[in-house]
């Protein structure tokens, strides 16, 4: 009983939250002359209308969910990675690498090869904002993102130079070979990709991580306070960097997918966006890796239908970015609620301590 | 053939939103609260001064909006990391977010249209200075808005060198409960260096969209707030130091501007404008000596509650 009203407090903010993105979101859609009843129905019959549209937002939700654990595990050590899109774009790199050059793997070896290079590539590329916090104290969100700018002009380089297509009406690399390819379950309209599979067990590896082992105990000390972990003999400066690999790789992992399952071919310029789409799906699940899935369906919703929204009724899918940086503030602003939520706990406890010496 | 007047030139032109930034950036950070959604300031006052100047045919109003704007974001800034005592990194990325998404709808909303606005009326150049002897023809192709970057810079070097409001500042950065006891109201001061360091990334804003340029580009900050903030880490939090730095990080763009415009490393241009990000990596990696935050920076300060 108590669980279930712990969960529920829980789940008060972030839907708080949500719903009010979404009344900003209608004041915006009124601001066009539209009605936003209309251009919400669209938007969920775009995410849910036909068996197409649902494997749409299914297989949309599974680089968000590698993204969102990805902002998760940094967050429970404290530190916020917001350079998850271009490990993101290093780690699709990467797969693609293992997936067109090696040949004539049989499938169970060259997929999970692809997917590891994805997870690699993208923890690599967290290295060095890691080893610019630990050794430096470099704010995070300064190191990760310019390495965003980083990894999208070296990609972009790579794939025009060294690894670029033999035919191709666009600068890309080669296809990836089809033992790498992710699969897909096709039953009826449905044809949802195998990843979403793979996106569940990431949750599920790192809720156990944080939850049963020592590396997650320490993570999550570190994040709590890192004075006192320090002076317990945790290291803040190992797990720092660990979570900071672990989330590159997370991230890497989200390119891998898009690129063995969905589109099959890195292209130059490709930065899909799932790496910043990654924070606040991160933030609304408060970090827990279970709750992730379900806030990176309701972004994978949330995108997905954008698209109808603004084909039908002409609503720009832009206001879905507004409506995430709302959900983001809101979240931010919790803190006022806690801090009133302490005052008011610390004020009955002396009003009945003050009851006690009365009596006495 | 690369011309060292063009590079200066460049240089200089290139500095000026980062220094704007920057220099907000030093006086939020001083007073105690971390500003990393500069980025998202910059890019909503390009914005506002870009359409402001659209309806009204006035490049002033919209470099007074481009302000405006930026300083109301710093204001919901300032209200969830000081008020709520909120995290100041998520709030920042909250702002960036929101900025980058509500530019792109109001675009359309106006044009009807994604990546880039029409043409508007943007600040001319200072023509003033063109009768000023050898630097004066150099001079009048600036935008007055570089002039107004070198007055706040040196009015900020002026405020922590030589008065006692910056003093004032200073403490509430380095020890609020001091400054509190000292009757200082720390949340007062924090506010307002927060707002004012918004407004300064707003005329950051203003100077894309209507001084360097005459139309707003989607994005068009392109990392430049965060560019800014480490500058403010390499200039050690100093006006001085900082404006500096911005140089530094500027001449490093105008190398590669200058290298894709006359082609002649044949390198692609895309691996070249990743140039002023690795160098600024390679900086904040290779520092001497650790670069020392004002102490309480980013950490929110709760007043006793009564």
């Amino acid at each position: 009983m108590d669980k279930i009203k712990k969960t529920c407090s829980e789940l008060k903010m972030p839907l708080i939250a949500i719903a009010f993105a979404f009344v900003f979101g209608s004041l915006l859609i009124l601001s066009t002359g539209k009605n936003p009843i209309e251009a919400y129905s669209a938007l969920f019959r775009g995410a849910f209308g036909s068996p197409a549209a649902i494997s749409q937002t299914l297989n949309k939700a599974i680089p968000l969910i590698f993204t969102g654990l990805s902002v998760s595990i940094a967050y429970q050590c404290k530190s916020l990675n917001i350079g998850g899109e271009g490990q993101l774009v290093f780690g699709a790199f990467g797969a693609s690498l293992v997936g067109v050059y090696l040949k004539g793997l049989p499938m169970l070896v060259h997929l999970p090869l692809a997917i590891l290079a994805g997870f690699i590539f993208g923890g690599l590329w967290a290295v060095i904002p890691g080893l610019l916090k630990i050794k430096k104290d470099v704010n995070t969100v300064i190191s990760t993102i310019m390495m965003n700018y980083v990894a999208f002009s070296v990609v972009s380089f790579l794939i025009n130079t060294y690894f670029k297509a033999d035919k191709s009406d666009f600068v890309a690399m080669n296809w990836v070979e089809t033992t790498a390819r992710i699969p897909f379950i096709q039953n009826g309209g449905l044809r949802i990709c195998i990843g979403i599979i793979f996106a569940i067990i990431a949750a599920i590896i790192l809720r156990i991580l944080l939850q049963k082992t020592v590396l997650g105990y320490e993570i999550k000390a570190v994040g709590g306070n890192q004075n006192a972990s320090n002076s317990n003999g945790i290291s803040s400066k190992k797990n720092i960097l660990i979570s900071l690999i672990i989330s590159g790789g997370l991230a890497g992992l989200a390119g891998a997918m898009d690129i063995l399952g969905n589109s099959g071919k890195l292209y130059d310029g490709y930065n899909p966006g799932y790496g910043f789409d990654g924070i606040p799906i991160a933030l609304l699940a408060k970090g827990n890796p279970v709750g992730v899935i379900l806030t990176a369906l309701l972004f994978s919703v949330l995108r997905t239908g954008a698209v109808t929204m603004q084909t039908s009724v002409g609503v720009s899918r832009t206001i879905v970015d507004a409506m995430q940086g709302v959900i983001i503030l809101f979240i931010a602003a919790e803190y006022i609620f806690t801090i009133y939520k302490k005052a008011r706990l610390n004020r009955t406890k002396m009003i009945e301590e003050k009851k006690l010496e009365g009596a006495q | 053939m690369i011309s060292i007047e063009a590079i200066i030139l460049m240089t200089i032109s290139t500095a000026v939103p980062l220094v704007f930034a920057s220099l907000g950036g030093v006086l939020s950070e001083r007073s105690g609260v971390t500003n990393i959604g500069i980025e998202g300031m910059i890019l909503f006052g390009a914005f506002c001064g870009m359409a402001v100047s659209y309806f009204t045919k006035n490049p002033v109003l919209g470099v007074i909006a481009a302000a405006v704007g930026g300083g109301l974001l710093a204001l919901i800034h300032a209200f969830i990391s000081i008020s709520c005592g909120g995290p100041q990194a998520v709030s920042a990325t909250g702002i960036t977010l929101f900025s980058v998404g509500i530019t792109s709808f109001g675009l359309r909303l106006i044009f009807n249209r994604a990546g880039n606005s029409d043409p508007v009326a943007y600040l001319p150049t200072t023509e003033i200075f063109r009768d000023i002897p050898v630097i004066g023809k150099y001079m009048a192709n600036f935008s007055p808005l570089l002039y107004l970057a070198i007055i706040v810079g040196v009015g900020i070097w002026y405020l922590f060198r030589h008065t006692p409001l910056g003093l004032r500042i200073h403490t509430v950065g380095e020890n609020p409960k001091v400054a509190e006891t000292l009757g200082i109201n720390v949340w007062r001061i924090r506010y307002w260096c927060v707002i004012v360091s918004g407004m300064l990334a707003g005329l950051g804003g203003a100077y894309l969209s209507l001084g360097q340029m005459n139309l707003f580009q989607e994005n068009m900050s392109a990392g430049r707030g965060y560019l800014a903030l480490a500058a403010v880490i390499l200039g050690r939090w100093k006006p001085l130091g900082v404006i500096a730095a911005c140089l530094f990080f500027s001449v490093f763009d105008a190398i590669q501007l200058q290298l894709q415009a006359t082609n002649m490393t044949g390198l692609s241009p895309t691996i070249l404008s990743a140039i002023p990000y690795v160098v600024c990596l390679l900086v904040l990696a290779f520092s001497f000596g650790k670069s020392k935050a004002p102490a309480a920076n980013g950490k929110p300060y709760l007043k006793k509650q009564g």
